[in-house]
């Protein structure tokens, strides 16, 4: 342990640039990690906490098919009594508008009072005061009023909304006006979902939520919950066609599941930046090992045993990565609060809304962070410190048998590489894994260790190339040189940078095509001229709709040629019940006005018309995929009426949601799952009309009482791709740390390098060398190492891109995405990857000049 | 029993076109106690050989025996283990660890056989004072000069008290009055712990001061004409 001290931990603090660099990597290695995990359980436990509160004491739940359960079954559902208390449930979300005009969505609960009572604990604050709980007649005159709303204490306390005051409540595009006849009190499960909570009647929920005659579920507390097994298979074969029994916890897992590619891909991303940091502690221990191979010899001829080296080294990493962790942690809590933003405008979350918080910081976490801080670290030392194991004694007096290893590097590291790439091949030949790209990102991964391994051999071609340096003068073959002496020392700082330059072009690439692609296809695809929306933002999740008022006026405007009338429900599919959309279109419509582009068939238009009023379906690529579904195949759909097969006419390209849409002409929507309102409308307007003139008009003619969203076709095409550059930022942004820490990692490696041949620098000075000369070969070498690295990371990217593109979007996403080279975005990448590394090589540069002002050639 | 004790030690480098033969069949003993100088000209194998006595490298054939210890028959560990007890060494470069205090590099192999930080201190400062090197205990290697860094050397090879010295041309690196001083602490050193001493010069007057003198060439001793 002292010699732990003494001979590592001062080492790393005399050597500060290249730990503080190894810090900053593992740091934002453990930070990002630590982020998106925190980002996703928290996006995960808000649904979850949500669940919990709205299902109170409910054991089991009847759900319908997609529409929900119409309420005439209700009525033939009297048996359930004999198994538990029965209560009949809408839940939806809806704004609040606050006094000071900002607008809040909530979770509304719409119940039956005196049913519901066994159900959930309904704290007033009114009753509280008092010191008891409202009496069921109590809570009902309360509610009753269709205009009684009751919210939580803790929401109204944030927006300063008082008991008995009036609020204003957004559902679709009407705007109601409510008052607020109770608080709950800020305890139990109001307080989980963060007070977003809202209760009102049943009677007043359907009427609001264009709901009459239907309800979301009915909720079953049974009298026994010991029986929750038998009740469930008994209610199961008792109910009709079109309804089934469930637990409230399989919601949760049919989001949990929606979410999983979504999170995996996430997850995936973050270990982008673990492998950086990998190659941080690589190069940290790699060079300490290297530089420091003659005091290795000194210890081994004093008699430290070959393990005592090893640990010694391994105690370094370790060390690195202990206070890696440590920052890391409240860096990635910080980080978590940004990617929650980020998850919740991605991710169609239906009943997240804004209740996921990030959860503090517990002891797991840091157990976490150290479980996966060291062990890498651990992993990134392992072949240094056998390395340094490996150092003979004689090291301490001879340096010969360094230059004897040296010779067959290359060859074996082109060998590793090509089996890498070889093996990362096949791996991207396998299928996903349940619905995950493992095997794709395992491809990745092979491609770019791969990458790193080519780097001692290309570093080697370098050494045998002389003629292009001579451009550069005198300092270009001085630095040449340079370089080609430290080959082994450069090689795995190179390789971080490479590895951090292929990730970057691949993403780029990836996020370029995808751009591309998702313009190309609003492009085809938005060919209205107005979109009606109820809300800015979210275009799907539970359905909000647009009223027939609206919808009458709207299409009354003398500009406006035809409406198509979008709605969507969720609806369970296939054997794992996987939450997809089912949406319903104006076929005619769509047909006449154009915005579909097909994948197959070709001739997609003729087998659209037959599809109007027939049992037939348009469905996403993404369906298709999942799926395994293709044109001509039966499906079966869940309906009101049962299991009933549709046929499947086309597949569609959409980008809009990686659930899956299967979409049917609103006509046979209507016969199957009865009529539901509008969840969106497009207006195809009149040759010579001005859409914002139109779009003006129509907003002006809302009045008081509705409120609507409505873009022209350039305002929502801005807004598609405004939300998917906000979808990548955060891409870039890590990519941007991680290639900013790796050129920093370069630059301390010259740093090293530069200390080590200060005996040569000075002799230089005094051959006549000026100190401009000095600097500017520093900066060449650096400049050198910058380019090198782009030069192999270039390629090696768009392998990668290839990988991202073909394969693991594919399998987690289902999406075609068109291959394309942002070559701007490469070119100006490539000049800035050169200009920085110059930069940061003016540090070594300054280093070197100050080394020979102040040192002459006696130091030993 | 001789301290060391060489029989025909042969010591090949290399294979092929790079194949060098450093030793060719030296033999040699050091009693205990003894002083045994080995001088020739450059390359000749001295320090080769110095090596393979003091077990950091290990002969092509031949044996070697320290304290009647075989060192053919031991394992790295226990190769490892002998270096730590048995032997101490003095190299021309110093070889001082530079993020060590100069007390520090003393107490380093007493650390290594693991006694304990304190006592090691303290008996780093002793063996600093017999060096002359009591004021400058705290200084880092880069802060002093050659000379003191031998003489600090010299009290590092001796803390644990070995059998065997070997020192490779300890004096080769330094002008000839810190040379002067660095012989005369090993040469008192010598007197007072009775540790044989096996040591590989260029300079005669350095080998003047030894018992013995071994002459080598070409990687074999040869006769002591002239
Ligand atoms: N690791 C090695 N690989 C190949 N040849 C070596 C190696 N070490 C030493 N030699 C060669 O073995 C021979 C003896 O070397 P050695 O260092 O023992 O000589 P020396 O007598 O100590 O010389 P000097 O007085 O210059 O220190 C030399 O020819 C040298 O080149
Ligand atoms: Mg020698």
């Amino acid at each position: 342990m002292t010699l732990f001290r003494q001979f590592i931990v001062r080492a790393l603090l005399r050597d500060r640039p290249r730990t503080v660099v190894t810090v900053v990597g593992l740091t934002l290695g453990v930070a990002v990690v630590v982020a998106i995990r925190l980002a996703n359980a928290s996006s995960i436990r808000g649904f979850e906490t949500a669940l919990d509160v709205v299902a109170g004491k409910t054991s089991l739940e009847i759900v319908g098919a997609g529409v929900g359960v119409p309420e005439t079954q209700l009525r033939d559902l009297g048996w359930l009594r004999d198994y538990g208390r029965v209560s009949p449930v809408i839940d939806r979300i809806a704004r609040v508008r606050a006094p000071d005009g900002t607008e809040h969505p909530v979770r509304v609960l719409g119940v039956d009072v005196l049913r519901d009572r066994p159900f959930r604990e309904y704290r007033l604050l009114r009753f509280a005061r008092d010191g008891r709980d409202p009496r069921p007649q109590e809570l009902l005159a309360l509610l009753l009023d269709p205009t009684s709303v009751v919210l939580t204490q803790r929401f109204a306390g944030r927006h300063a909304i008082e008991l008995d005051t009036p609020v204003q409540l957004i559902i679709g595009d009407r705007v109601h006006g409510a008052v607020v006849r109770g608080l709950l009190l800020d305890e139990g499960p109001a307080r989980v979902v963060d007070g977003q909570l809202a209760l009102m009647d049943i009677a007043t929920a359907q009427l609001l939520f264009d709901r009459l005659g239907w309800l979301d579920r009915v909720e079953i507390q049974l009298f026994d919950a010991e029986t929750i097994d038998d009740a469930e298979g008994a209610i199961a074969t008792r109910l009709p066609d079109g309804l089934r029994v469930q637990r409230p916890a399989q919601r949760g897992r049919q989001v949990e599941r929606m979410l999983a590619a979504f999170h995996f891909n996430l997850t995936a991303l973050s270990y982008i930046a673990l492998v950086v940091g990998l190659f941080l502690v690589y190069n940290t221990v790699a060079v300490s090992v290297i530089t420091r191979r003659r005091e290795i010899g000194t210890l081994r001829a004093l008699g430290a045993t070959r393990r005592l080296v090893r640990r010694l080294f391994l105690g370094e990493a370790a060390l690195l990565a202990m206070v890696g962790a440590g920052l890391g942690l409240p860096a990635g809590w910080l980080l978590a609060q940004a990617a929650v933003r980020l998850t919740s405008t991605t991710v169609n979350v239906l009943y997240i809304t804004s209740a996921a918080t990030v959860p503090a910081l517990g002891a797991g976490d840091l157990l976490l962070a150290c479980a996966v801080a060291i062990p890498l670290a651990l992993a990134g030392a392992a072949i240094p410190s056998a390395e340094a194991a490996g150092v003979t004694p004689i090291a301490a007096v001879r340096d010969v048998d360094r230059f004897v290893r040296d010779r067959g590097v290359p060859r074996r590291s082109a060998a590793l590489a090509m089996l890498l790439f070889g093996a990362g091949w096949w791996l991207s030949t396998r299928e996903a894994v349940g619905g995950l790209p493992v095997f794709g990102l395992g491809a990745a991964l092979l491609v770019v260790f791969g990458a790193a391994a080519l780097v001692p051999a290309l570093l080697d071609l370098l050494r045998r190339v002389r003629l292009p340096w001579r451009w550069f003068g005198l300092e270009g073959l001085l630095a040449h040189a340079n370089l080609s002496a430290s080959v082994s020392r450069l090689a795995v700082s190179v390789a971080a940078l490479v590895v951090s330059l292929a990730m970057l072009a691949a993403m780029a690439i990836m996020v370029g095509s995808f751009r591309d692609t998702v313009g190309y296809w609003v492009g085809q695809t938005l060919q209205g001229d107005l979109f009606v929306a109820t809300a800015d933002r979210a275009p799907l999740g539970p359905a909000v709709t647009i009223s027939a008022a609206t919808e009458r006026r709207l299409a009354a405007h003398p500009a406006v040629a035809a409406l198509d009338r979008f709605s969507h429900v969720d609806l369970s599919y296939g054997p794992d019940r996987d939450l997809i959309i089912l949406g319903a279109g104006d076929f005619e419509v769509r047909l006449e006005h154009g915005g579909l582009l097909l994948k197959t068939p070709t001739d997609g238009r003729a087998a659209m018309r037959r599809a109007v009023g027939a049992d037939a379906v348009v469905v996403s690529e993404s369906f298709a995929i999942k799926h395994d579904v293709a044109v001509a195949d039966r499906i079966e759909l869940d309906t009101p009426q049962g299991a009933r097969p549709f046929q499947v006419v086309a597949v569609y390209y959409d980008y809009s949601s990686d659930r899956g849409l299967v979409v049917m002409d609103r006509t046979t929507f209507a016969r199957h799952y009865g009529a539901q309102r509008p969840t969106g409308l497009t207006l195809y307007l009149a040759p010579d009309a001005d859409p914002e003139a139109v779009r003006e008009e129509l907003l002006a003619g809302a009045g008081p009482d509705h409120r609507l969203f409505i873009r022209t076709n350039a305002a929502l095409r801005a807004e598609v791709l405004r939300i998917f550059d906000a979808t990548f930022a955060i891409t870039y942004a890590l990519e941007a740390i991680a290639i900013f820490v790796a050129i920093i990692g370069v630059a301390a490696t010259l740093v090293t390098l530069t200390l080590e041949r200060r005996r040569e620098l000075a002799m230089l000075r005094q051959l006549g060398a000026g100190r401009g000369q000095i600097r500017r070969m520093v900066v060449i070498e650096a400049a050198m190492l910058g380019m090198l690295s782009q030069g192999v990371g270039l390629p090696v990217g768009v392998v990668l891109s290839l990988i991202l593109i073909y394969v693991v979007n594919v399998q987690s996403f289902g999406w075609t995405i068109q291959f394309h080279l942002p070559l701007g975005f490469l070119a100006q990448s490539t000049l800035l990857i050169a200009v920085t590394t110059a930069l940061a090589g003016l540090y070594p540069a300054r280093i070197a000049t100050r080394l020979t002002e102040t040192e002459g050639t006696s130091e030993g | 029993m001789p301290t060391l004790q060489a029989h025909d030690l042969h010591r090949v480098y290399g294979s092929g076109d790079s194949r060098v033969e450093a030793l060719r069949g030296v033999s040699l003993t050091v009693a205990g106690g003894e002083f045994l100088a080995v001088v020739g000209p450059s390359g000749c194998g001295k320090t080769t050989l110095l090596h393979l006595c003091g077990g950091m490298d290990r002969a092509t054939a031949g044996t070697i025996a320290v304290d009647g210890v075989a060192l053919g028959d031991l394992d790295d560990e226990a190769l490892t283990g002998l270096r730590r007890e048995r032997v101490g060494f003095v190299f021309q470069f110093f070889n001082l660890l530079p993020t060590l205090t100069l007390a520090e590099n003393i107490a380093l192999p007493l650390l290594l056989a693991g006694v304990s930080p304190a006592e090691g201190t303290a008996r780093a400062r002793e063996g600093a004072e017999r060096v002359g090197l009591g004021h400058r205990l705290a200084h880092f290697p880069a802060q002093v000069s050659g000379g003191e860094l031998q003489r600090a050397a010299v009290a590092r090879a001796l803390i644990h008290k070995p059998a065997l010295l070997i020192a490779d041309e300890p004096t080769g690196n330094l002008d000839t009055e810190s040379g002067q001083r660095v012989l005369e602490v090993l040469r008192t050193l010598h007197r007072e712990t009775g540790v044989a001493v096996l040591l590989a010069t260029h300079d005669a007057l350095i080998a003047g001061a030894a018992d013995r003198v071994l002459r080598m060439r070409d990687g074999v001793e040869v006769p002591a004409t002239l």
